[in-house]
């Protein structure tokens, strides 16, 4: 299943969309849009809204490219991950992710 | 990959240079077969016209023409040949009295009769002088036949020869003129003799006219034509048949059809006969024993019909055995000369000459032409069947045209229209033949490359399996770690290679501290983090008087450093201390582990921890404690485990996991719980590829003596 991405900014925020899977053939371009998303979140000063509602999946390798943009974001720049399924919830649950990044049941939820 | 490939997708793999190659070999055997055509092209067409003629005959000759024959019981009834000239003159008169409207002679009457009186008295020498002159001064039979000759219908027969003949009469004076009459414009082509053997003057002077029997054989023996007309000794001479069907029809001239000064037709009245450009007749053949034939013998004895030749063109001929007369045909092997002869009267009457149409070798060519191209763009890119119906299709279609027309008495060769095509698709399909082997054997070759590629890989996957197992304490060895506490573990790597890792070793005071990890990624780069993960946890862990969450902190900041892949590893670390059997856990990103007791019952310790390690540098790992009892198994596992997959894509759920923990603890050893539990992933996995490695390590306190 292929990977789709979009962006979009509401309220001052920067929201990435991704939809779909990210699993060893998709990570990589998650991961370089997600930088992409942080990098450009960074340049306007707003924080990174992740939402994850159209996400059915994300492996071990989805957390890489989560690390590698928290890396990226540094201090500065806050992100935040919405709405994800249930599956999600437990694997940031177990890697202890949510302990790393602010997970809020919603897109419009404040971070 | 499947080696076999259809033509076309070979050819669309071949590179231009090859493509040009094949086409421009295909397009050279074409021109090299079409000028072997051009040259040899009558070996061909004459067999295959030949078998036209055996199998579709010419109508049968005619009743208008009549053939009476000196046979085999003319012979024996009226003596042996030559026949007195007496005979030929009654001959003659029996058929005239009977309704002829021609009679002529095939063949030659080049010498005296043998019973002329002179040559009789110049046998018999002692005859006295007087009875001699009386003998001489009878009338010889030649001029009784020239009389007769003389008064009825007759063509007698001239053969054109060359200079060395021998059948040339030596001292013999230059021929008379032949009577026919020619109009219109004399071929050059037409066919010459430079000599011609006639019969005595006294003979040669009488007739109504005179015509050449030549047949002359082609180079294979055959009698395919016969002369329409001929230039004899400086004279244009008629033809046999020609000159028979003038002197029937009553006609003074022949006339000839010619354009642009090539000879087309020869018309005599209301007949026209194609011709050759040399003046030949191309002749059909039919069942020549179905032409109408009376023997000598029955026609010098009385009581004939009084019409029996009524209008009738008649041929006498030699027909009996030992005569020369006997020739081939394409239809007959042998067959008597007067036979074609009649034939070719016939052909003149009806008008039906074999003949090749001035369009025949343009339309010929064109379409060998035409086929060539479509053989140049057709055959590289139809499959082989196709092509194969193609020129089926192909050669019954121009050998059915070339049928067709033979039964319209026209010769079209379907050679020239074949060949050419033939011969440039079979060097063609040869050729894509033998480049497809190449295109091929590159393909093979590709496709060694790629397994050499692979075993290079998986040499590196053995490799990094190799660093992963190097790095592992032997299962043997786990049971020997502590008097106090048992540890077993169990870790299979998947195909591919994950970077599982687990470790156990006991403080001096009698703790024993385990741990299980995960590196994320796969390959060779994960087996090296994990076993730099392994041997920085161990020397780091090992440190007195450091505390746990202390010495996790430590690995991570270790870890993290000059890590630029951003690899990360989960690590789950526990100390159990035997006495009391208290706990200290200390989970980066890992499953929590579960507890299994004796009677089966399962319960998960819940951590706080933190992310795996290398995600956040400075993040401050919780150590929490927990208890173990007496009787009680800690399990410590990777996601091969939670995250199993059935063939059908569906996962080892959570209850499915406890349900079979549960099972396991049924088991006598610690050894057989981890090997129960590991059987039963498998079992869910049903066969199918693990994608990640498994790690189950269960941990529980000896039971004390006593």
């Amino acid at each position: 299943m292929d990977l789709v991405w979009r962006v979009r900014t509401a309220g001052g925020r920067l929201v990435g969309e991704p939809a779909g899977r990210v699993d060893e053939t998709t990570w990589e371009a998650f991961s370089a849009h997600l930088t992409a998303a942080v990098r450009e979140a960074s340049a306007a000063g707003a924080p990174l809204i992740l939402d994850l509602s159209q996400l059915d999946y994300m492996s071990s390798r989805g957390l890489r490219a989560l690390t590698i943009a928290r890396r990226e974001a540094g201090a500065q720049t806050s992100i935040t991950l919405a709405a994800p399924n249930a599956r999600m919830r437990e694997i940031f649950a177990i890697s202890r992710y949510d302990k790393l990044f602010a997970i809020v049941d919603d897109v419009d939820s404040d971070a | 990959m499947t080696v076999s490939r259809s033509q076309s997708d070979a050819l669309s793999e071949l590179d231009d240079g090859a493509r040009l190659r094949v086409r421009i070999a295909g397009l050279s055997a074409a021109l090299a077969v079409a000028v072997m055509v051009l040259f040899g092209g009558h070996l061909l067409r004459q067999p295959l016209f030949d078998a036209f003629q055996t199998v579709a005959p010419a109508p049968d000759v005619s009743r208008r023409v009549h053939v009476v024959v000196i046979d085999a019981d003319s012979l024996r009834d009226v003596g042996g040949w030559p026949w007195t000239r007496f005979y030929l003159a009654r001959l003659v008169e029996q058929i005239a009295d009977r309704g002829a409207a021609v009679i002529g002679f095939d063949m030659l009457f080049p010498e005296p009769d043998r019973l002329a009186p002179s040559e009789f008295t110049s046998l018999y020498s002692e005859l006295p002088p007087g009875v001699a002159q009386e003998i001489r001064d009878l009338p010889s039979m030649d001029a009784v036949f020239a009389r007769v000759i003389g008064r009825n219908p007759v063509v007698l027969a001239r053969a054109g020869v060359t200079r060395e003949s021998f059948d040339l009469t030596e001292g013999a004076g230059p021929p008379l003129p032949p009577e026919a009459q020619f109009s219109g414009a004399v071929p050059a082509d037409l066919l010459t003799y430079p000599a011609v053997v006639t019969n005595i003057p006294l003979l040669d002077g009488a007739p109504l006219g005179h015509g050449l029997v030549n047949g002359e054989r082609d180079a294979d023996g055959l009698v395919r034509r016969v002369p329409l007309l001929a230039r004899a000794a400086g004279h244009v001479t008629p033809g046999f048949a020609v000159e028979l069907v003038r002197a029937a029809e009553g006609a003074d001239r022949i006339e000839l059809e010619t354009r642009a000064g090539r000879l087309e037709a020869v018309k005599i009245g209301r007949h026209r006969a194609p011709a050759g450009p040399d003046g030949q007749l191309l002749l059909r053949f039919g069942d020549w024993r179905t032409t109408q034939t009376t023997s000598a013998v029955d026609v010098l004895r009385q009581g004939q019909r009084p019409d029996q030749f009524k209008d009738q063109i008649v041929l006498i001929g030699l027909a009996a055995a030992g005569t020369s007369d006997v020739t081939s045909t394409p239809r007959a092997k042998a067959i008597y000369g007067v036979y074609v002869q009649a034939q070719a009267v016939d052909s003149i009457l009806r008008g039906t000459a074999l003949r090749r149409p001035g369009w025949a070798a343009p339309v010929e060519w064109g379409i060998g032409l035409a086929l060539v191209l479509l053989s140049l763009f057709g055959v590289p890119r139809a499959p082989m069947g196709p092509v194969i119906v193609g020129a089926a299709v192909e050669i019954a279609l121009a050998l059915g045209a070339s049928w067709l027309a033979f039964q319209n008495n026209l010769l079209l060769d379907p050679f020239p229209m074949l060949l050419p095509g033939a011969a440039n698709s079979a060097v063609m399909v040869a050729l894509l033949f033998v480049e497809g082997r190449r295109v091929q054997a590159r393909l093979r070759g590709a496709l060694e490359d790629e397994r050499l590629t692979a075993a290079r890989i998986s040499g590196e996957l053995a490799a990094a399996s190799e660093i992963q197992s190097g790095m592992l304490l032997p299962r043997a060895d786990l049971p020997r770690i502590s008097p106090a506490v048992e540890i077993d573990a169990v870790l299979q790597s998947a195909k591919t290679v994950g970077g599982d890792l687990y470790d156990a070793f006991p403080f001096d005071d009698g703790r024993v501290c385990f741990l299980v990890g995960d590196v994320t990624g796969k390959g060779v780069p994960a087996s090296l983090f994990m076993a730099l993960s392994k041997a920085l946890s161990r020397s780091l862990l090992m440190r007195p008087n450091t505390s746990l969450s202390a010495a996790v902190a430590e690995i991570n900041a270790e870890l993290s450093r000059d890590n630029r892949q951003a690899m990360a590893v989960s690590l789950l670390v526990g100390v159990l201390h035997p006495a009391d059997g208290r706990l200290d856990l200390c989970c980066a990103g890992h499953e929590n582990p579960l507890v299994v007791d004796a009677a089966g019952t399962v319960r998960e310790l819940t951590l706080d921890g933190g992310p795996p390690l290398c995600v956040a540098e400075d993040f401050p790992y919780p150590e929490e404690v927990h208890r173990l009892a007496p009787g009680e198994t800690l399990i410590a596992f990777t996601d091969g485990l939670s995250e199993a997959q059935a063939p059908d894509g569906s996962l080892f759920r959570r209850e499915q996991v406890l349900a079979a923990l549960g099972a396991a603890s049924k088991a006598p050893t610690l050894g057989g719980l981890v090997d129960e539990l590991v059987r039963q992933v498998r079992a869910f996995e049903a066969g199918g590829e693990p994608s990640d490695d498994l790690t189950v390590m269960a941990v529980r306190l000896r039971p004390t003596a006593g």
